[in-house]
Formats: structure tokens, sequence, C-alpha cells
């Protein structure tokens, strides 16, 4: 057995005291009976999660979040897919030049590639602000869904698409009927992954904003700018039960901690 | 239905490594060849020529007489047994013998009656609706030659397909493997590299030494009559000797035979004198290593241990056994 330091245990309570304490603040101001945000909170009620429910700005922004993170996500996959095959099973090297390409968008600042976009695709190009949305949140997913099924692929034994093969499938078959179920938990967690990112994000959002084409996350931030109701609270507390629920559905689902150990196994071989 | 595959001036490479080096083979049809040789010299990567999964650098597949080099495996008309057995984890049993004969578009009438023929075969009728991943590693490998058989292929391709299988489950499946064969009629190519599964199983063995077909002809041939020093080696004719008159000879341990005191070496027979340097137990009796007055090491079996390191000995060597190296290459 071994003992921990002091200091480790000290540092450690300190660290969930400030990552937690304003979180649970946050929950706390949630369920308050009065109009303010203050804490300890005026009586308990549940009326401003009844609010938010029905909040015009926030359901429409919601729908966008949804719409935005569920249309890149297919985007992403669709055409990271081919390229994480082509990385695994054809002739490309997965740390050359090409894989090194598709992991980029990771380490570009995302305000960086956000105004890059505004200003070529809505600018120049006068594509509609959904369009560019839709576009920048496929470019910042494209990694995520490249990396996590190119793991899954170069786990998986090749030997079972060569005896598809062998037994008669062409390309095609064998890609839907033996790649595709065996990578299934890898392409399950690359699209979760993809779609609480897309949800997550605030930099893209927010430079590629139009009408009609606002995110819940800079919805939210538009109204805290402005009012200091505990409504912002309701919101924070109904999504971290989301994510709750996101996470332990996953893990029942697909092994997702497990995928994504893998996948960092993966990136530490020599 | 039976084929001959044909290999002609076949050549591959991989960075650093000839696996293939221009290699001359024929299989003929509805027989057993063996593809025997040490791990690394090429046999995986033959197989994956002949199935279509590899292109070769150089040279031609034929099989019937067709250039089927470039062909993609799903036209080549070849089963194949994997070395990892290749199952399907996300299919049942029937499913994984099934997919062959679904990728033919066959009626499913059809299917589900040769799925029940090949199960039938391979003693797992009752194990259809399970998945590999619960099922042993002796059911699995019959799983894969239900699955490679049911298609009817032309030509099986086995790829050291007992090799996972504790020893006597692999004796056992020695047997099934040989009667599936000869009840199906087909041209079969399987990679080993234990030679009593090849000496056994094969109508016709070739040994392949660093992508080289060194020797190729009939179990017994090629047994008693290594072509080069390495054959002799690899075969197990441990000891090389010097007989006067015969020159440098192979021999393998079983065939040397122990003098004991005031015995009388056999008529034809070259005797050699020594002293016991090793006695090891091996179940069915001791290996014994011998050290010769010129020093060299012999190895023989005995099968009682009535010796002890240090004691002299006398050796015989029935010639009849004895392998001549003259003029072979090593
Ligand atoms: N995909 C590959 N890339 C690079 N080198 C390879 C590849 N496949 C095989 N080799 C090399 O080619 C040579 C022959 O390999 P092969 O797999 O055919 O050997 P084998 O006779 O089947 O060995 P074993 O009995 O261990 O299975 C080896 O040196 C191997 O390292
Ligand atoms: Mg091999």
């Amino acid at each position: 057995m071994t003992r921990r330091h002091p200091v480790v245990g000290a540092v450690a309570a300190v660290a969930l005291t400030f990552l937690l304490g304003p979180i649970l603040l946050v929950v706390g101001v949630a369920f308050t009976a009065g109009d303010t945000i203050e804490f300890p909170p005026r009586g308990l009620s549940l009326r401003w999660f009844a609010q938010a429910l029905s909040y015009g700005p926030f359901l429409e922004a919601l729908r966008t979040s949804l719409l935005v993170a569920v249309a890149g996500t297919v985007l992403a996959l669709a055409l990271g897919l081919p390229v994480a095959l082509s990385l695994n099973r054809g002739g490309a090297r997965p740390r050359g030049a090409i894989g090194t390409l598709f992991t980029l968008p990771v380490v570009v600042p995302e305000l960086v590639l956000g105004y890059a976009l505004f200003q070529t695709l809505m600018v120049t190009f006068r594509v509609s602000a959904f369009g560019a949305l839709l576009a920048g949140h496929t470019v910042l997913l494209l990694p995520y869904a490249v990396r996590v099924t190119g793991a899954s692929l170069a786990q998986a034994d090749r030997s079972l698409e060569e005896a598809a093969r062998g037994l008669g499938a062409g390309g095609w078959a064998t890609f839907t009927r033996v790649t595709l179920p065996v990578i299934g938990p890898g392409v399950a967690a690359a699209s979760v992954l993809s779609l609480v990112t897309s949800f997550n994000n605030v930099p893209l959002s927010l430079l590629l904003n139009g009408p009609g084409t606002t995110t819940l996350p800079v919805a939210m931030l538009h109204h805290v700018e402005f009012a200091f109701d505990p409504l912002v609270a309701a919101v924070c507390t109904l999504l971290l039960v989301l994510a709750v629920v996101v996470m332990l559905v996953t893990e029942r689902l697909a092994g997702f901690t497990d995928v994504l150990a893998r996948q960092e196994a993966d990136r530490w071989r020599p | 239905m039976a084929a001959v595959v044909r290999l002609d001036r076949v050549r591959h490479t991989f960075p650093g490594v000839v696996a293939l080096d221009d290699v001359e083979l024929t299989a003929p049809p509805g027989r057993l060849t063996a593809l025997l040789g040490p791990s690394g010299c090429g046999k995986t990567t033959l197989l994956r020529v002949v199935a279509g999964h590899l292109r070769p650098a150089a040279g031609r597949v034929l099989i019937d007489g067709r250039d089927a080099t470039a062909l993609p495996p799903e036209r080549r008309d070849i089963g194949m047994v994997f070395q990892s057995y290749a199952l399907f984890p996300h299919l049942t049993v029937a499913g994984n013998v099934a997919f062959g004969l679904r990728m033919r578009r066959l009626p499913r009438e059809t299917v589900r009656r040769r799925v029940g023929e090949a199960l039938d075969l391979v003693g797992l009728a009752d194990q259809a609706g399970r998945r590999p991943q619960e099922l042993s590693g002796g059911q699995r490998q019959r799983v894969a030659l239900a699955r490679a058989v049911t298609i009817r292929p032309a030509v099986l391709l086995l790829d050291e397909p007992l090799s996972s299988l504790d020893a006597r489950l692999a004796v056992q499946m020695r047997g099934e493997l040989r009667r599936v064969q000869r009840e199906t009629g087909l041209t079969a190519i399987l990679v080993t590299h234990d030679q009593e599964e090849a000496l056994e199983l094969a109508d016709e063995i070739a040994i392949l030494d660093r992508g080289r077909v060194v020797q190729h002809g009939a179990p017994q041939e090629v047994f008693r009559a290594p072509a080069t020093r390495w054959v002799a080696g690899f075969l197990g004719y441990e000891n090389v000797l010097d007989i006067p008159g015969k020159g440098p000879v192979a021999v393998r341990p079983e065939h040397l035979g122990l003098l004991r005191p005031g015995d009388e070496a056999p008529g034809d027979a070259h005797v050699v004198d020594g002293t016991v340097a090793d006695v090891r137990f091996r179940g069915t009796g001791y290996t014994i290593t011998f050290r010769t007055a010129e020093g060299r090491s012999l190895v023989a079996v005995s099968p009682d241990d009535g010796l002890a390191p240090g004691a002299p000995a006398r050796l015989y060597v029935p010639l009849s056994r004895a392998v001549g190296l003259e003029g072979r290459s090593t």
C-alpha cells in the first residue's frame, strides 16, 4: 500500500473546493424562489426551471445547438471515416503529413479559425450564417472523428476484412458488414465526443453568429451580460444533469473510457 | 472442382526483407501440400499472395492455368483459415459460416441447409447460435474451417490452423482436418512449422527458408533425403559426424545406438567413442549428450539413465540411417 503525502491530500482538497464549490453554488442558486442571484437561496422553488424551459430565445438556441451538433457530427463522421480508413488501411501513414493535417485544427486557436471562416465564408463568399456555423463545427469535429475511429481501426484485426474479401465480399460489402460493425463502439464514442464538443463550443459559435443561428452557450452568454436573474443558473443545472446522463449512457453502451484510453495509448506508441 | 495452384517466380519484398525470393511452387489438385519452414520464412506472405490479399512485386499466380495475379480476393474462389481464425465477432457461429453463402446471394433455404451441413461436418451443429468469443480454441478453429469449406472453394488455404491448440487437441484436429480435406476433395495448402504435423497430413511437403523453396516432394522423400544441410538440421537431423569413406553424414538422435560394455555393434554400423556430457529427462526416456574423441557433440535418446556425466560410452550409427551430406549445399 502506498501512503499519500499530506500535501497531496491538501492540494486535492483545495482543487476540489475550487472546482466543485462554484458549481454547487450555481446549482443552489437555481433553486431559489427569489428574483436575483443570491446565496443561500431565498426560499426553494422550481420556478426558474419552469422559466428556463419556456423561455423562447433559449429554446430556439437549443434547437440551433442540437441541429448544428447533430449535422456537424454526421458530416464529420462522413468525412472522417474515409480519412481514417485510408490512414489505417490504405497506403498513407497515420503519423505522416496527412495524419498531422487532420489533427491540426485542435491546435489552431478556435477564435482564429472562427474569424478566418467568418471572413472567407460569410464576408467573401456570402455563405449563410448557418452554413458557416455548420462548416466551422464540422472542421472542429473532424479531428475527433478521424482520431477516435482511427484508433478503433488500428485496434481491429485486419484479417477480419481479408476473411470477408476471401468469402466473396467486395470492398463496400466488407466495409458495411464487417468493418463498420467491428468498429461500432469507436464510431459511437466519436459521435458522443463530437456532439458534446460541438454543443459546448463558444468561440466558433460566437464568431459565426447571425440571425437565427445563436447557439445555446452564446445565448446564455448574451443573457448574463444584461440580466441578473437566476435563469442561466437553472439552465446550467439542467445541462449538468444532461452531461451526467450522457456520460452514464455512453459508458454503458460503448465502453467510452476504454475507447478513449486506447486512443491515448495509440498516440504514445512509438 | 479442385484446382491446380502454381506460383511462377513470385517475388515480394518488405522494407529490408525479401519475404518471397522467386518462389516456384505447384500445389497439385485435390491434394494437401504442406508449407514447412521456420518463423519469418515467408509462409504467411505466400498464402496472402495466393489468396490475393497481397500483390507480389513480381511473378504470377496461376489458378488452373489462368493468371490470377491481378484478381481481387473475392473473385478467386479460395477459402482460407487464418492463423488467428478471424471469426466475425458480431456474428454467431451460423452467421459466420453463412457469410460467404450470403455474399453469393444464394436463396435463404439453400444457405440454411449448407450451413447445417458444414456445421455437421465439423461437429458443431449444437453451437450454431453462439458467438465466437464464447467458444473454445478448438471450436473456433472448426468454425473457421466450416466457414472456409462451405463456399466450396477450389482451393483451401490453412495458416497454422493448429498452432494455438494444446498438443492433444492439435493431434485430434489433425485427423479432422485430413478427413474434411479428403471428403471435400479440395486442393489444400497448409502452413505449419510443426514437422510432425506436416509429415502426417501432407501428400506433398515444400520446405521454405528465407523466402525460398529449398525442397519439395513426398513426405517420405523429404524426410529421408533432406536436400541440404539446412533442411537436414531443420528436420531434426541434429548430429553431424564424419564416417570414413562416406564423408560427413547427418543422423537423428533416435537413430544413434548406445553400446553397453561387451555389446557388439551390428554389422553395417559405424562406432564412435566418447564420454557422456549431459543427461536430461524427457518423459519417455533420456536425452543424452556425448562428446566424441574429436570434440564433436552428439545427441542420442535412451530409454534408461544408467549413465552419468563423465562416464565413457560407445555409440553406433546404422549406416542405413546416416544421410550423406557430401556434395549437398549448406
Ligand atoms: N506487412 C508486413 N510489413 C513488413 N514486413 C512484413 C510484413 N509481413 C511480413 N513481413 C516480413 O516478411 C517476412 C516473412 O513474414 P511471414 O509473415 O510471411 O512469415 P511466416 O513464415 O508466416 O512466419 P511465422 O511462422 O512466424 O508466422 C518476415 O521477415 C516478416 O517480418
Ligand atoms: Mg505466419
